[in-house]
């Protein structure tokens, strides 16, 4: 939140978006698991390197984005404030 | 124990520990186009290079570590969690999922983003207190200027 204080926009990928957002977090991905966020551990290996790309890809338009308020970016598309 | 008699009593009661409202900050303003800006990478899942040389705390951490941003990517083998909070074994075998810089590279090459400071930043977290976390925070802002990025991409465990 110092960053944000700062004036530099973060992007920040959890698999507890909603813990994230509850403290106030404005940029929110969601990630898939706690010891895996970026890609899914059930996938082949080429399907979840394809998974952190496409969550990597939105916190870039998280980036993008004016927020008012704590926002959830999903990997597939979509977005909804808290 | 005087909350205990209160509550037990009916009367209204109150905790003597005073709960840490989090604090609203406006959100920064958005980048206007990713790819002319400088990101930064941070990760609090506690990756450092093997053996831990600085030997980063795995919880209750005090200050951020950074390392450079491996030319060749993140090789299996060569760094690991050192993470007190969960599971490490998929870090250890693809440091890329607390770290995704397999996927950041790829947006480079695509001119989806404009560069990428040399240096990522590195913390376990763990039971870290709001004031040390503040701290930290003050730290990686610093740092953030200093290299002279616009914004960070954070992947928090």
């Amino acid at each position: 939140m110092e960053l944000e204080r700062s004036g530099f926009p973060v992007a920040l990928i959890s698999a507890l978006p909603e813990l994230a957002t509850s403290v106030g977090a404005p940029r929110v991905v969601r990630g898939v698991r706690i010891e895996h966020v970026c890609g899914d551990p059930n996938l082949p290996s080429d399907r979840d390197r394809e998974l952190r790309y496409r969550i990597v890809s939105r916190a870039l338009d998280a980036l993008r984005t004016s927020v008012a308020r704590p926002t959830v970016f999903e990997p597939h598309g979509g977005e909804a404030a808290r | 124990m005087a909350m205990l008699l209160d509550k037990l009593a009916g009367r209204p009661f109150r905790s003597e520990l005073a709960l840490l409202q989090p604090r609203a900050v406006a959100p920064a303003p958005a980048l206007g186009d990713t790819t002319a800006s400088r990101l930064a990478l941070i990760t609090s899942g506690g990756l450092v290079p093997r053996g831990n040389p600085d030997r980063m705390p795995h919880r209750h951490s005090r200050h951020r570590f950074e390392y450079e941003l491996p030319t060749a990517g993140l090789m299996p083998g060569e760094w690991e969690s050192i993470h007190a909070g969960y599971h490490v074994a998929a870090v250890n075998a693809d440091p890329n999922v607390v770290l995704p810089l397999d996927a950041v590279r790829r947006l480079l090459d695509e001119g989806r983003i404009g560069s990428l400071t040399p240096r990522f930043q590195s913390l376990a977290g763990v039971g870290t207190p709001d004031s040390a976390a503040r701290e930290i925070a003050t730290e990686l802002a610093d740092s953030l200027r200093r290299e002279g990025a616009h914004g960070a991409i954070m992947v928090a465990t």
